[in-house]
């Protein structure tokens, strides 16, 4: 009885292992094929110009909407606790570190995510249940040249974008609180912002977009290309995929977090 | 793949990216990354509270930050303020440095120019700092207060002592209210016996109708002086027993008023709750017992049938 | 010989459902050559137009038929320098055709497109192909 529960253990741990060691060799080979003079960089563009284009440009409208509703709210909510608690000395750092900094790239990523990681972890299944990428591989063309890096640079580099826009707008949208109830002017506004961003706040938020980015393309592609070759097998390749994407999301912002108290 | 794809991303791409820079810059702009500046140079005799990029701050509007801090070898804490060139007109000769530590909020370098037209501040004059702490302050003050506290909290400890007066007092008044609840009456409960009470209670009920007695006794005695004045200080002549009898009668008379007097104040006690039951309680027997004394030495005294007797001649 | 010079047309290797028929046929001189899209797409519409699915242009997989899909993996096997094409178990690939008229039609097609060509099937299927085998 103890020895079949430590078995199971030693089971789960073991298929963990296996799964992270895989996913570094994902990664690493990714890395080595994008460094490579061999991969071709004409048909890459074309298909990250498609990939921005559903992940980017269709989501646009909706994304500044949201950016716009959010970041009023939000720098609503949080000038009138701050006007409340009597903490308006710090109303730009505040701004600052929960819009731009921490909001921004969250909610890019979770309306990425949820958008794009999902189409990519089911466009990948299927293309490996129903053979293509086998037929890519007959003719010689490299799936992860074509396929996967082209996607990943692609959805990181909308999200480091859209994360941007994302504050900047928030920011801009965020004065018609700050001007109703605070009463402060648009200079003030402007320069009350400006004199909270430091190099340091850009430099972060550039690098988590890049890690989220990262993470939410990367992983939908591993799980979509270890779909085993049934149909049935799609939906539980795009569960798991996003559930670890959104593990990735929470661990990428800890491990910041982390970093910025050490 | 359609043209107009690739001219959707492009335009994505180049108006996001405009956007960004355009932002840079603005940010850059207002954070006088492109304005000239002057640099002022600031001694302390210590770094506490001093950080890199503290705000430096005239009439209370920021018109420069803190660029750098540095030890010299000699101990002395060196501050180099970043001032842009257009609030470089605030900073005088006369210019005064104060570090602010306010109790809520960040520290800032305060400049206060007593005289704006006082020349301009030279970039290689060096002005010590001045140190306003207003949390040691407010510390300093709370002192005497916070020791205030902690004798009334030694205090409130003695008195919550399990030995304690104000427990003891607590403990006394729920065993009276205990009493009470058990015993009869408030009589009882202040003597603590029921037979005391009961006698006092008797006694108390009694008192109306003595006094009532005595005052009829006076009325009979009244009409007997009458009476014994006129056989006595008659004609005949005054029998000097008869003389000394009334006024040792009329002694009794003030004792008695006495009496009365006091029986109605222990009355009036009694109503108030006096205390002092057992005094009242012997007072009124000590009262009741002369009454009856009294009266007893009147009619002993006063043989009213006698004095017909002696009627003269 | 270059070893993509075997250009194989299967059941088990299906065109890019993520593509239209003209990029699948020109993906691989793209990827191979790296020559622009502008550049190759106007040799796949010759192409297609000798092959007669020229009204292909522009659809996706979805909404082709079977024969159409068979045609289409031909010309993308074509794409290879100087091909031996192996057309495995085409009658799997084609709906309800018994004759291997259709499939010689189209290697006519583009007889210059392709060095040698080699047909692999069941030998249940040898009378299909009447006096070509």
């Amino acid at each position: 009885m103890l020895r079949a529960k430590i078995e199971q253990v030693g089971g789960w741990a073991i298929e963990k292992w296996d799964f992270f060691k895989d996913f570094s060799i994902f990664v690493a080979r990714f890395f080595r094929v994008l460094f490579s003079k061999d991969t071709k960089k004409g048909v890459i563009l074309d298909v990250m110009v498609m990939q921005i284009y559903f992940t980017a440009v269709q989501l646009l409208a909706f994304f500044l909407m949201i950016s716009v509703i959010i970041g009023t709210v939000f720098i609503g909510v949080v000038l009138s606790t701050v006007k409340n608690l009597g903490l308006s000395e710090f109303l730009g750092d505040i701004i600052v570190v929960l819009v731009a900094l921490e909001m921004g790239p969250l909610i890019t990523v979770l309306l990425i995510a949820l958008r794009s990681s999902s189409a990519i972890n089911t466009e990948i299944a299927v293309m490996r249940v129903n053979g293509e990428i086998d037929s890519l591989i007959s003719y010689g063309i490299d799936e992860m040249s074509y396929l996967y890096i082209p996607r990943v640079i692609s959805v990181t580099l909308c999200v480091l974008v859209m994360s941007t826009l994302f504050s900047i707008i928030a920011l801009l949208s965020g004065f018609i609180f700050s001007f109703t109830i605070f009463d402060i002017s648009a200079a003030a506004y402007s320069e009350l912002i400006a004199n909270s961003i430091t190099l340091r706040d850009v430099g972060v938020l550039g690098i988590k977009s890049v890690l989220m980015g990262f993470f939410i393309s990367i992983i939908p592609i591993f799980y979509g290309t270890r779909t085993k070759r049934q149909f049935n097998m799609i939906p539980v390749s795009v569960l798991k995929g996003m559930m670890s994407v959104f593990s990735a999301i929470i661990i990428v912002e800890a491990l910041l977090l982390a970093l910025k108290l050490i | 793949m359609k043209g107009d794809i690739k001219f959707k991303v492009g335009l994505f791409l180049v108006l996001s990216f405009a956007m960004i820079i355009f932002s840079a810059i603005f940010v850059m702009v207002v954070k006088d990354v492109f304005t000239e500046h002057y640099y002022y140079n600031l001694s302390s005799d210590s770094g506490d509270g001093l950080t890199v990029g503290m705000s430096v701050q005239f009439s209370g509007f920021q018109v420069g930050r803190v660029e750098r801090i540095e030890l010299t070898e000699d101990g002395i804490v060196m501050i180099r303020l970043k001032i842009p060139s257009r609030h470089s007109k605030w900073f005088r000769k006369n210019s005064k440095f104060t570090l602010e530590k306010p109790f809520i909020g960040s520290p800032r370098i305060t400049v206060t120019t007593p005289n704006m037209q006082d020349e301009p501040l030279s970039e290689d004059e060096t002005i010590e700092i001045k140190t306003i702490d207003d949390i040691n302050e407010v510390i300093k003050k709370a002192q005497p207060i916070l020791e205030r506290f902690d004798s009334v909290a030694q205090n409130i400890e003695v008195m919550t002592d399990k030995e304690s007066k104000l427990n003891k007092a607590i403990e006394n008044a729920e065993k009276i209210m205990e009493d009470m609840a058990k015993s009869d009456g408030l009589l009882e409960m202040l003597t603590g016996d029921r037979q005391s009470a009961q006698a006092l209670i008797t006694t108390l009920r009694a008192l109306p109708e003595l006094v009532d007695e005595a005052k009829n006794t006076i009325s009979d005695l009244k009409v007997v002086i009458a009476e014994a004045k006129e056989q006595v200080f008659g004609e005949e002549g005054t029998v000097p027993s008869v003389n000394a009898l009334l006024s040792d009668v009329d002694l009794k008379f003030k004792e008695l008023d006495k009496l009365i007097e006091n029986l109605i104040e222990i009355s009036d006690d009694l109503k108030g709750g006096t205390k002092d039951i057992d005094v009242l309680r012997k007072e009124i027997d000590e009262a009741v017992s002369s009454a009856s004394s009294l009266i007893k030495d009147i009619r002993n005294n006063l043989p009213f049938e006698q004095k017909k007797e002696i009627k003269l001649p | 010989m270059h070893p993509l010079n075997f250009a194989h047309v299967s059941p088990d290797l299906p065109l890019l459902s993520n593509l239209t028929i003209e990029d699948n046929i020109a993906l691989i001189t793209r990827y191979h050559s790296n020559v622009s899209r502008g550049k190759i797409l106007p040799v796949v519409e010759k192409l297609m137009e000798d092959a007669g699915i020229i009204h292909l242009k522009g659809e996706r997989l979805a909404g082709v038929n079977k024969n159409d899909v068979f045609i289409a993996k031909l010309l993308r096997a074509c794409m290879i320098d100087d091909a031996v094409i192996v057309i495995e178990r085409p009658f799997e690939m084609l709906s309800g055709q018994k004759s291997f008229n259709i499939i010689q039609e189209t290697l006519d097609s583009i007889k210059n497109m392709y060095n040698s060509c080699i047909v692999l099937d069941y030998e249940w299927h040898r009378n299909f192909y009447g006096k070509a085998v």
